[in-house]
């Protein structure tokens, strides 16, 4: 899916958080946002889902003005989210998660198929499918977090800081996962703090910085780039 | 001994009725946030319903219990559209403007039934059941529980069985989370206060045969609701059920045996000695369980 930011500003009530950022984003390309604390990443993502409102700028997903839409409208066009902190269904079971991540579907058969397709990448999930998701550990739930978005067959992938707070065994796995699910045609959208992992595993790379965009490179340059080595890789 | 055991067959009744307005104000709660000090009166509605139009003109008891539902659950969906979707982000805002709502449905009910000594509606359901020589269940009583048990029955497969329950309970749990998966979740908030004020209808339908109708009945309903809430674990549906039950046997043993008042004045005490001790109540999580 093809998604279009432009001159995107975003105002928390007094709190200005992005300063005008344009981003482009080719339909089955796998692009990065990385920056520190506080420079605007989430809201970012949390912009393009329709959590947050822009105060000016524009968001266009396949030529469709969406800046404005609700977020529930929005992933009905195919932009599903990873957010931040998980944010899965704690007192609901893995099974429930995941069928609501494809709440929207109708064809059962369609969806039966998903559910088989995120067991066999994540195996772990289908043992664990009738737990209540607060028994799982932290890498698990993130695992149901990511599996609960592909339930809704997303044509963009937004994905906020998944390796947060994951061993690296797990963080390998989820990064080659990604790779799949983007070579299977789906458009990504990876925000991370974790530089080194996230130039890896995406085409393309900009820099927030305190609400704007300091830079922006291939992933390859970028990872390469003095500033970025000094302040995102510590090298 | 008799009275023992008649006191424990009366709590266990009068526990369908504490489940039935407890589990409203927890779905109503739990999936928007406001807490519905109004709760009462829309029981008070539904038992003014079954007065009116039963007792006063012969409607058949039956047609009056759905009639009443449909009435409350409308006035709810009402409050929903017009006072808590506005006041969303504000849940001190959405308090108020259900207190409002609670003086004008006392109002309304008073200058439909005036001011004068409570209503009584004469059971439509005559004759008692006798078990063991002694135990005396009158049928009114026999058929309010069983309609509240397949309410809570039928509910409880809704939240744990269907597509919409599970979303419900997602909104619950997380407003923001749900509506990234596509829920609707100004729809879940209306279907969530149409359930909470449809129990809080048939509660005071079947409640109206039993008791004293006035202008002023929900007040110790929703002090009922508080404590049976809180105790239950505030959110938590099934903790509300089992409290419901373990407070409705309390309540009638302290009644049987003292006073009602004795019995409403301690049971706001464990409520404080709940919020206290244990503030997540004997089940306490989320409307999920
Ligand atoms: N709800 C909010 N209200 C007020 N300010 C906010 C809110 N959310 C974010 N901000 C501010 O907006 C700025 C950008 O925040 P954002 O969450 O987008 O950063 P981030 O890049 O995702 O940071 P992190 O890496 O720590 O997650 C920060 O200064 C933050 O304090
Ligand atoms: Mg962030």
């Amino acid at each position: 899916m093809d998604l279009k930011i432009e001159n995107l500003h975003v105002l928390y009530n007094h709190v200005t958080a992005l300063r005008g950022i344009s981003i482009e984003v080719k339909s089955g390309d796998f692009i990065t946002l990385i920056g520190s604390n506080g420079a605007g990443k989430s809201t970012t993502l949390r912009t393009i889902s329709g959590l947050v409102k822009p105060s000016l700028g524009t968001v266009t997903a396949q030529g469709q003005r969406i800046d404005g839409m609700a977020a529930d409208e929005i992933l009905k066009l195919g932009i599903a989210q990873v957010p931040e902190g998980r944010r899965i269904f704690k007192d609901l079971s893995v099974i429930e998660n995941l069928r609501l991540g494809a709440f929207t579907r109708n064809n059962k058969a369609e969806v039966n198929q998903d559910l088989h397709r995120v067991f066999q990448i994540f195996p772990k999930l289908q043992e664990r499918q009738g737990q209540h998701a607060r028994t799982l550990s932290g890498g698990e739930q993130q695992m149901v977090s990511i599996a609960r978005a592909l339930m809704s067959r997303p044509k963009l992938l937004l994905l906020d800081e998944p390796s947060l707070g994951l061993a690296p065994i797990i963080i390998r796995e989820i990064g080659k996962t990604l790779i799949d699910i983007n070579q299977a045609g789906v458009t990504i959208v990876l925000v991370e703090q974790n530089a080194d992992l996230a130039l890896r595993l995406a085409r393309y790379g900009y820099v927030l910085e305190s609400g704007k965009i300091a830079l922006e490179n291939d992933a390859e340059h970028l990872a390469n780039n003095d500033h970025v080595k000094k302040a995102y890789l510590g090298i | 001994m008799d009275l023992l055991v008649q006191s424990i067959v009366n709590g266990f009744i009068q526990s369908g009725f504490f489940a039935l307005y407890a589990v409203g104000l927890v779905l109503i709660f739990g999936v928007m946030g406001v807490v519905n000090f109004a709760h009462g009166e829309l029981v008070m509605v539904g038992a003014y319903t079954v007065w009116f139009l039963h007792a006063q003109h012969g409607v058949p008891f039956l047609w009056t219990i759905l009639i009443a539902i449909v009435i409350v659950t409308a006035i709810g969906m009402a409050m929903e559209r017009f006072l808590f979707r506005p006041k969303r982000n504000d849940p001190l805002g959405g308090l108020i403007c259900s207190i409002g709502v609670l003086f004008i449905l006392q109002i309304a009910a008073t200058l439909i039934g005036g001011d004068g000594p409570s209503k009584q509606v004469p059971p439509p359901y005559q004759g008692t059941f006798v078990l063991f020589e002694s135990l005396r269940i009158p049928v009114q009583r026999v058929f309010s529980i069983a309609v509240s048990l397949a309410a809570l029955v039928a509910l409880w497969l809704f939240l744990t069985r269907s597509k919409m329950g599970w979303a419900l309970r997602a909104v619950a749990q997380d407003r923001e989370a749900s509506s990234l998966q596509g829920i609707n979740t100004n729809r879940i908030s209306m279907i969530a206060i149409s359930i909470g004020a449809a129990m809080a209808g048939l509660a005071g339908a079947l409640t109206a045969p039993l008791t004293n109708i006035n202008p002023h009945m929900g007040h110790n309903i929703i002090i009922t609701a508080f404590i049976v809430t809180i105790v239950g674990g505030v959110g938590s549906l099934s903790g509300a059920v089992l409290a419901a039950v373990l407070y409705a046997l309390f309540h009638t043993m302290v009644t049987t045996y003292f006073s009602a008042t004795i019995a409403t004045i301690s049971g706001l005490l464990i409520m404080v000695l709940v919020l206290i001790i244990k503030p997540t109540g004997i089940m306490g999580r989320s409307v999920s369980d």
